[in-house]
């Protein structure tokens, strides 16, 4: 579905299953990491996805890059209009400069034994860009200089650097190539708070600058508002709720975003966190599971009586949510039912 | 607010590396009352694991070195005591959380196994007793069908139970401080929420004394009665936590406080971030550790390393700050938030 032009990426009903292990005697069971998503990111957008461990954030990410082995894949990726989900690894390679990764863990991320000005000139290298070596050696000072790391340590080794300078590392790595999407999995996360502000603004400054477009994926909500321009909530391989930054904070519709942004804590203590909180029961379940109807319906404060029947679907349009409670109007409901077994605690 | 249960005096601790030796404490002092939480905040490597693997006379020596101080527990010196003195109170009366609780429970022994071991050595229970103390504790701190969970092993509970697993066993005799090392910082917001809640429930119900290590200000904000900052091994800022979010005096605290975002609010044209790098503890700088990165630097701040000076008498609470621009900052800051009203 390679549609209007300036969508950078397109993920139509994607779904990642995992062989799970076998148990002499039963059949085959499927790791449900991600079970049927769809979205699109626009150029020069961010878009955050947020969720609990093993929600397939990652998995996700994995999908876009084709980097996922050994799994059922089904669906469509188109990247920059073309279709990357059935390529090959070496029909990938000339798609993997539109889109690149910044990982997590700058510790890990980084070759210990490569000089940083070798790590970040070497994807350039591979796609034979910027001329000769003169030429690559002089991207490389810029790119140093745009992501604030001193060019004149071109020839020092990760480990000379701390975590946040590690880290912009692994960002000029990104960029050396010039792609127009980068997927950022937990990119600030390791970060302590002050140089993970440092890295924020980096990453916003570039969009600025470059036009590139940002999924990034995070746990900590409040570095995904404070980012993206659109936030999609995930839950057990799905996404639940997909919608414009503010709308989505300042008015959640699906009882999962609201019962995750409840348990958010806020840096004010007079802001009485507690007060509001809905504590859900429970923890998310395996994704091994095949659900009839809504996957959250079991842990739901506002379950309905054909919830664990009936699939809910994303449904509306600037702000989608999957849920039956708003199934009847794709319209705005600007009050929600009520609830029936709501735990909140005063 | 009584006696202090732990008072930490004057504590300098050191490593010696190949590379040089590491100021990881410097004069670091604190008083712990009973039933209250005190937060600890500071960034990677400012001293605030350091400060409390101390006190529990867990730091390794050699290559760690007490140079100087206390810390009073009940007429003792913990500092001043052997291994085997030690033995009576580590695990009995002051306990301890840490922040992986997949690397702190043994893969190879079942939860019961560990969780008793605690108990039959404290407590002198039988191992009966200790099963039934333990199943006790599993209820307690909310896991479904303790008593036949118990028997497996810590694989088979997912992150938020071994958390709940390593509160229980911290709480089996009982003890009058537990120190939690970020303990819910490898957990998701929703399981966080609820570990939160739990030790909030046994402070109330036991009256323990909490020492919280967090970078999380939200964390913060919502568990601590008071809060100390860390910076470069040294205490820059202590005060209960309203005041030190309301009115923060020391140029780091502040930074801390204006570069964290918040979700419950529209998002700032730009995070206000510190700018530089955290101080190598190999060779800290003369006089304010946080001079190169602050922004009130001024020629006085490299002469000297800044007294911790008690301000704030609207307060009954003490409200201590280690900046000599202390009093300009504060002007500053009311001058300014009288111009943007406060939002």
């Amino acid at each position: 579905m390679p549609n209007s032009e300036n969508t950078i990426l397109s993920v139509n009903d994607l779904k990642v299953h995992f062989p799970g292990k076998r148990k002499f005697g039963q059949p085959q069971r499927w790791i449900r990491a991600v079970d049927g998503i769809n979205f699109d990111v626009k150029e020069g957008e961010t878009l955050g996805l947020v969720g609990e461990s093993g929600c397939g954030k990652s998995t996700t990410a994995r999908a876009i890059l084709n980097l996922i082995h050994r799994a059922k894949v089904q669906g469509t990726i188109h990247l920059n209009g073309t279709r990357i989900d059935n390529l090959s690894d070496r029909a990938m390679i000339s798609h993997r400069r539109t889109v690149q990764m910044v990982f997590q863990d700058p510790f890990a991320s980084l070759n210990p034994r490569m000089m940083v000005g070798n790590i970040i000139r070497e994807p350039m290298a591979n796609y034979k860009l910027f001329g000769d070596k003169t030429g690559r050696r002089l991207e490389v000072i810029r790119l140093m200089e745009l992501v604030g790391v001193s060019p004149q340590y071109m020839n020092r080794y990760p480990h000379e650097f701390s975590g946040g300078q590690r880290q912009r590392i692994g960002i000029a790595r990104a960029l050396a190539v010039q792609p127009k999407l980068i997927i950022c999995d937990e990119a600030v996360s390791a970060l302590d708070v002050s140089i993970q502000a440092q890295v924020i603004n980096l990453l916003m400054d570039l969009q600025q600058k470059l036009g590139v477009s940002y999924v990034f994926i995070a746990h900590d909500l409040a570095v995904v508002r404070h980012i993206a321009h659109r936030v999609g909530v995930m839950y057990l391989g799905k996404i639940v709720e997909l919608a414009d930054s503010k709308e989505l904070y300042d008015s959640p519709k699906h009882p999962y975003t609201t019962a995750l942004l409840s348990a958010a804590p806020v840096p004010d203590p007079l802001v009485d966190v507690r007060a509001n909180r809905i504590t859900l029961t429970g923890e998310v379940p395996s994704p091994d599971i095949e659900y009839e109807g809504c996957s959250f319906a079991d842990r739901c404060p506002q379950v309905l009586g054909h919830c664990a029947s009936t699939m809910p679907q994303l449904s509306g349009t600037d702000h989608q949510v999957s849920c039956l409670l708003y199934e009847d109007d794709n319209v705005d409901k600007s009050d929600p039912p009520n609830s029936n077994s709501a735990e909140v605690f005063v | 607010m009584g006696q202090p249960v732990l008072q930490v005096k004057n504590l300098e601790v050191e490593f010696v590396t190949d590379d040089g030796i590491v100021r990881a404490v410097n004069d670091i002092s604190f008083d712990l009352y009973p039933g209250e939480t005190l937060g600890i905040v500071g960034e990677s490597g400012s001293g605030k694991s350091v400060t409390n693997l101390t006190v529990l006379g867990l730091i390794p020596q050699p290559p760690g070195r007490v140079v100087s101080g206390e810390a009073l527990f009940d007429e003792h010196d913990l500092l001043e005591l052997s291994h085997r003195q030690f033995q009576t109170i580590r695990g009995k009366r002051i306990a301890m959380i840490f922040q992986d609780p997949m690397t702190a429970l043994n893969p190879f022994l079942s939860i019961q196994e560990q969780l008793i071991e605690v108990s039959m050595l404290h407590l002198g229970h039988t191992r009966a007793q200790a099963i039934d103390h333990a199943v006790e504790l599993l209820e307690l701190v909310g896991i479904p069908a303790a008593a036949s969970r118990i028997t497996e092993y810590p694989h088979q509970f997912s992150g938020g139970m071994r958390q709940r697993v390593m509160i229980a066993m911290a709480l089996s005799c009982e003890p009058d401080i537990l120190i939690a090392d970020e303990p819910t910082t490898a957990l998701d917001v929703t399981i966080q929420a609820q570990i939160l809640d739990l030790l909030k429930a046994m402070q109330d119900k036991r009256g323990m004394a909490i020492i919280f290590i967090t970078h999380d200000l939200g964390v913060v904000a919502s568990i601590c009665d008071r809060v100390m900052v860390m910076y470069g091994g040294r205490k820059v800022e202590q005060a209960d936590t309203k005041t030190l979010f309301a009115s923060a005096r020391h140029p780091y605290t502040l930074g801390l406080l204006d570069s964290a975002p918040r979700w419950d609010q529209p998002q700032q044209k730009r995070l206000q971030a510190i700018e530089g790098q955290p101080p190598d503890m190999m060779n800290l700088p003369a006089g304010c550790a946080f001079a190169p990165r602050c922004d009130w630097k001024t020629d006085e701040c490299s002469a000297a390393v800044p007294e911790l000076v008690s301000i704030g008498s609207e307060t009954t609470e003490s409200h201590v700050v280690a900046c000599i621009h202390a009093d300009q900052i504060q002007q500053a800051r009311s001058a300014s938030s009288e111009e943007v009203p406060h939002a």
